[in-house]
């Protein structure tokens, strides 16, 4: 399957690991959408794009209201491929348990009911043959200490994909699993200081370093573009879940 | 093309790359720009298919270099002889396998055995083979096709199931190593 003349939408596509889903999308031929809460990062990434030289559309849209999403997702229909890459800082509950207590996980699973909410807004906007591509993380696969909310999304979104690559299909629905990544392309100045202080991380997985977001995007694409893989759960975590 | 799928300088070695999956491995990487070394236990398979794919291609993509997956002297030389042939490897592509109808209780156990011994024991002594040169390379990959009769039971083809098992467990132990 060729990405050639289709849209792609990515909600939180205008930073991160969503950024460079949009970005790599667009240079692979697809009608590249980045949605994003703030207007600054739409600004930037407007900017990155031209930068980048890829033709991309950035937009304002906020993933968490269904009334939002929907207007943007209308606006783009059909869509073939839909990705769920948003993650907000503030909602990003990190710490143990007895730090982050009930409240927190009920923070940290937001990003469970906005992919929820992508699925289901994009259910007859999606092409026949189109997919639907979340991100929970390796958390769940191998547990640490500190990241129990990161965990407990991890394992709601890799049992909903389980779950509807049957009830949804023929639509695809596959989830990636991504270690800890630094970003090269919007981090350019920032990226050596994170990746120094993200290095001890990275120290313990097999390749003995943190992933780039690029590295992410990359089997985003490969979900998209192959139409025999639903239900999978994909790790791209230098090997932190073996 | 993504520049992550570029495999422009890689060159690699598909097991069992005359037909199939492995014949499909063998074109696609090479229509990223690798050169692939391709092997089967047929001699004349093996050079029909590097002919095809060098002409579709039209560079010098595809070299044949026949050995036996069920024999460890002919694996070894066979990994030697691809490694030698462009002085480098990036990429090793373990896709030869056999298989064996029937329940497990059904089994020979002699037919049992060689099935865990070329699907699992060989891919790995042709991984440990190819190690030096996939070290050398600073990107070696190695890749083990497993088998969704692997992931849950699947009577028909017990021994191949159990054997996909294992080499998927291989490959985790690899991957750690």
């Amino acid at each position: 399957m060729t990405l050639a003349g289709k849209t792609v939408v990515v909600v939180g596509g205008t930073s991160g690991v969503g950024l460079h889903i949009v970005l790599q999308a667009a240079a692979a031929g697809a009608k590249a959408v980045g949605l994003g809460r703030s207007p600054l990062r739409v600004a930037a990434a407007q900017e990155k794009a031209r930068a980048a030289g890829v033709a991309a559309v950035f937009e304002q849209a906020d993933g968490t209201d269904e009334t939002s999403l929907r207007a943007a997702l209308e606006r783009h229909a059909p869509i073939a491929h839909v990705v769920a890459s948003a993650l907000d800082a503030e909602e990003h509950a990190l710490g143990d348990f007895r730090k982050t207590g009930t409240a927190g996980l009920k923070r940290g699973m937001n990003k469970f009911w906005l992919s929820c909410t992508l699925i289901e807004q994009s259910d007859d906007l999606l092409e026949p043959d189109g997919s639907i591509t979340l991100m929970s993380g390796s958390d769940e696969r191998k547990a640490w200490p500190g990241v129990v909310a990161h965990a407990i999304v991890g394992g709601a979104l890799n049992a909903l994909v389980r779950t509807l690559a049957i009830e949804l299909a023929p639509h695809r629905i596959n989830v990636i699993c991504p270690g800890p990544t630094v970003d090269s392309v919007n981090d350019a100045i920032e990226r050596p200081q994170r990746v120094t202080g993200m290095q001890p991380w990275g120290e313990r997985f097999p390749l003995k370093r943190v992933g780039d977001s690029s590295e992410v995007a990359h089997g985003a694409l490969f979900l998209m573009t192959n139409g025999y893989v639903t239900g999978t759960i994909l790790d791209i975590d230098g090997g932190a879940s073996v | 093309m993504n520049p992550m799928f570029d495999m422009t300088g890689r060159v690699a070695l598909v097991t069992g790359a005359t037909r199939g999956i492995g014949r499909c491995i063998v074109e696609q990487y090479v229509q990223h720009g690798a050169r692939v070394v391709v092997n089967s236990r047929k001699p004349a398979d093996c050079e029909a298919v590097a002919e095809a794919v060098n002409r579709d291609a039209g560079r010098d993509a595809a070299w044949p270099c026949a050995f036996d997956f069920s024999d460890q002297a002919a694996i070894e030389d066979g990994a030697d002889r691809a490694v030698a042939h462009w002085d480098r490897l990036d990429t090793l592509g373990g896709n030869a396998y056999v298989t064996a109808l029937g329940t497990e209780g059904e089994l020979d156990p002699a037919v049992f055995v060689d099935v865990l011994r070329i699907n699992v024991v060989n891919n790995a002594i042709l991984a440990n083979r190819a190690l030096p040169a996939l070290r050398a390379s600073g990107e070696g990959v190695v890749i083990f096709i497993g088998s969704a009769s692997g992931l849950a039971p699947s009577p028909a083809v017990a021994a191949y199931g159990i054997s996909k098992r294992a080499l998927m467990h291989m490959m985790q132990n690899l991957a750690v190593e």
